[in-house]
């Protein structure tokens, strides 16, 4: 199997990215709106809520708007940050797979990618409470330093001559 | 670096291009051009073989240390 290059891996995960950005835009969007509603709106969140009982009757949605009005000021601007740091992420990953499309591997600009994206992704697993994304992302600040050294590594390899 | 290559200076005491030495010594053009302007990081010894074979010199006469170019090369980096 390919890795890197045209038809390989990475450019079908390249491709994967870019459709998974604008999804997650639409989808973000979207589900944004329906928890502003949800959240300030007490007809409008009892109409979401009722259709949201049809398809997952377990749900306790219908219980966001009786949260504290502290907690419902916060909770919009942290879903914000949240999907800010998700488009983030997925715009950077996508950069990345397109350098390694065009067989660029060992790269200072993929070093600041993936240190960027390390970090992101360690803001959002403390964001997210996610335990597993923090073990992750800290593999991602080791990658990043391997391609730091495979970098320079590189460098050294085209000026021999 | 304090080594300066003069692969230029004896290139034109040869009168050879550097078309015309890449092609001898199976070097890309780029690869020469780097050395020449003294941008190389590392030499290999088939290299420098294949240098002293085509220009009939010695490796001392393609490279030079000088700690003057050092002082003024740190200088910069300042």
């Amino acid at each position: 199997m390919k890795y890197f290059g045209k038809k390989s891996l990475s450019s079908a995960v390249n491709t994967i990215l870019h459709i998974a950005w604008w999804a997650v835009l639409y989808i973000s969007i979207f589900a944004a709106a329906v928890f502003a509603v949800m959240l300030f709106s007490r007809t409008g969140g009892n109409w979401i809520a009722a259709h949201v009982a049809q398809i997952s009757p377990d749900s306790n949605w219908q219980k966001i708007y009786t949260w504290p009005l502290i907690a419902r000021i916060i909770a919009l601007p942290y879903v914000a940050v949240v999907v800010i740091l998700q488009l983030q992420m997925i715009k950077k990953a996508q950069q990345l797979f397109a350098n390694f499309t065009n067989n660029i591997v060992f790269n200072k600009s993929n070093v600041q990618i993936t240190s960027m994206i390390s970090k992101m992704l360690i803001a959002y697993s403390i964001l997210t409470v996610d335990f597993t994304l923090f073990v992750v992302s800290i593999i991602l600040v080791i990658v990043c330093a391997i391609i730091n050294n495979g970098t320079a590594l590189q460098e050294e390899h085209d000026l021999t001559v | 670096m304090s080594i300066i290559f003069r692969l230029d200076r004896v290139m034109a005491d040869r009168k050879i291009s550097l078309n015309e030495l890449a092609k001898r010594i199976d070097l890309t053009d780029s690869n020469l051009s780097i050395m020449k302007t003294g941008k190389a990081r590392a030499v290999r010894i088939s290299t420098l073989d294949a240098l002293c074979r085509e220009l009939n010199c010695q490796p001392g006469d393609l490279m030079e240390y000088s700690a003057d170019h050092q002082n003024t090369a740190d200088r910069k980096g300042e």
